[in-house]
């Protein structure tokens, strides 16, 4: 399955709800069901990233760091499964690499 | 009128005139410099003080202005528009602008102009449907993040900031991380609960209530000869260094650190993974804020707060004490675009 962040919004901003409607806990919430239902079909969840002004640090360590810092998902699931069921779509790769990283930093 | 008791400093020509206390600006407004910061900064509080403490209207007057610089207009702008939108009735505050020329040029070219006319919210939440270079934010729907970002964005493009795909989401970044911190730092809900239990309702904070959690001012500063983009961002909040401070004081395992100047705190707290809710995954914002400086070459990046004074760039990192105390934070980059666009090529 692909999703294009630009769908959830082309300015998302900030990490929690009260921060605002394009939050990264609000994108958490899809991103779970999404990653929930690839799961369940055994297939990746691509999440294009460049269709969007920008993305600061706090809206990507809530999305994503969130899903492991709530227990939503472990990392072994979201890195390492087969295939890998999280998958970043972005020109710029420093994108990737914090998401990963803050995937990997996060404590359940 | 006339026996109105207000203080009336002379270095600032202060007197009553037509029903309102009349001020005049000093020739030079910079806060670059300490020899002029001392007096931007004290006229500046003087007409905030004017208008939320005493509750007087203000003629503030421009009009022997010869010198202005970025950050200076920058907060020329947030101390006349937040008495604007404080005010009910919008005759109170006038504004006299500089018969110099040049400098009245500049002042409409830059979009200041229009920034200082009279008029309250409405005005200013319509200098980000003009995409001016002076625009103020809220948490409200209409002048939230999105908004001002597309304003900024559309505002760059026209005077020719073309930064590359990459280097328009790193500045995106930085930007939102600032924005960020105002809602973190600068009027957080103790804060503001602790400012309004000790002071009258009719503080200068009952206006971010009415009209706009989390306020914001920013301004692009177009410096066209010497091909750099000036971008500022500033609050009139707790700033990081208070806000640093009251965790401080809230937490004994850190008191000692109450003694440490607010350049030291300041440079602390711009440390990666270093943010005062003690929360692991807080803190990340700082590196998109020095990013934006230091990724771009010839740029630097200026961070002020309390006494505190923050200066990244290529060499590294300074930090120095202010000569005077800045309310807030504001979060300055100079962008070469030049070399930027050379990059591309």
């Amino acid at each position: 399955m692909i999703y294009d962040l630009r769908d959830f919004s082309k300015a998302p901003f900030g990490r929690y709800k009260s921060d605002g409607e394009f939050s990264g806990e609000a994108f958490r919430e899809i991103l779970a069901n999404k990653l929930k239902y690839s799961q369940e079909h055994n297939e990746p969840l691509i999440i294009k990233l460049d269709n969007v002004y920008g993305l600061g640090s706090s809206f990507l360590e809530e999305s994503f760091g969130g899903l492991v810092r709530k227990g939503l998902f472990t990392k072994e699931e979201l890195l390492e499964s087969s295939p890998r069921l999280l998958q970043i779509e972005t020109e710029f790769d420093f994108y990737a690499i914090e998401i990963e990283s803050y995937i990997r930093e996060a404590q359940s | 009128m006339s026996n109105l008791s207000v203080p009336l400093p002379k270095a600032f020509d202060a007197k009553v005139k037509d029903g309102k206390v009349y001020v005049e600006s000093p020739k030079v407004m910079c806060v670059y410099s300490a020899e002029s910061a001392y007096m931007t900064y004290e006229f500046l509080s003087l007409i905030e003080s004017y208008v939320f403490d005493y509750n007087v209207g203000v003629t503030i007057s421009f009009e022997n202005l010869e010198y202005f610089s970025a950050a200076a207009s920058l907060l020329i702008f947030a101390t006349v528009s937040k008495c604007q939108i404080g005010v009910k009735d919008h005759s109170k505050i006038e504004v006299l602008f500089p018969k110099n020329d040049a400098v009245l040029k500049l002042m409409a070219s830059s979009g200041l102009k229009l920034a200082l006319k009279q008029g309250g919210i409405a005005k200013v939440r319509k200098l980000i449907d003009s995409n001016n270079q002076y625009l103020s934010g809220s948490e409200v729907s209409i002048e939230n993040y999105q908004k001002v970002l597309t304003a900024t964005l559309l505002n760059l493009d026209k005077h020719g900031v073309n930064f590359s795909n990459t280097k328009s989401q790193i500045f995106v970044k930085g930007m939102q991380e600032a924005i960020l911190n105002v809602k973190y730092h600068a009027y957080n809900d103790e804060f503001i609960r602790d400012f309004l239990l000790t002071k009258q309702v009719k503080s200068k904070f009952s206006f971010h209530e009415e009209t706009g959690r989390g306020r914001w001012w920013q301004c692009c500063w177009h410096d066209v000869s010497n091909n750099k983009l000036i971008f500022i961002i500033y609050d009139d909040g707790e700033g990081i260094v208070n806000s640093i401070k009251r965790y401080y004081r809230n937490s004994p395992e850190h008191s000692d650190k109450l003694n440490l100047p607010d350049s030291t705190l300041l440079g602390n707290a711009m440390k990666l993974g270093v943010s005062r809710t003690g929360i692991k995954e807080r803190g990340k914002g700082s590196a998109d804020i020095i990013n934006t400086a230091c990724t771009f070459p010839s740029s630097h990046l200026i961070v002020m707060s309390g006494l505190g004074h923050y200066r990244h760039d290529s060499a590294g990192i300074n930090t120095t004490q202010l000569p005077f105390e800045i309310k807030g934070t504001l979060v300055q980059w100079v962008i070469n675009y030049v070399e930027e666009n050379q990059d591309d090529i």
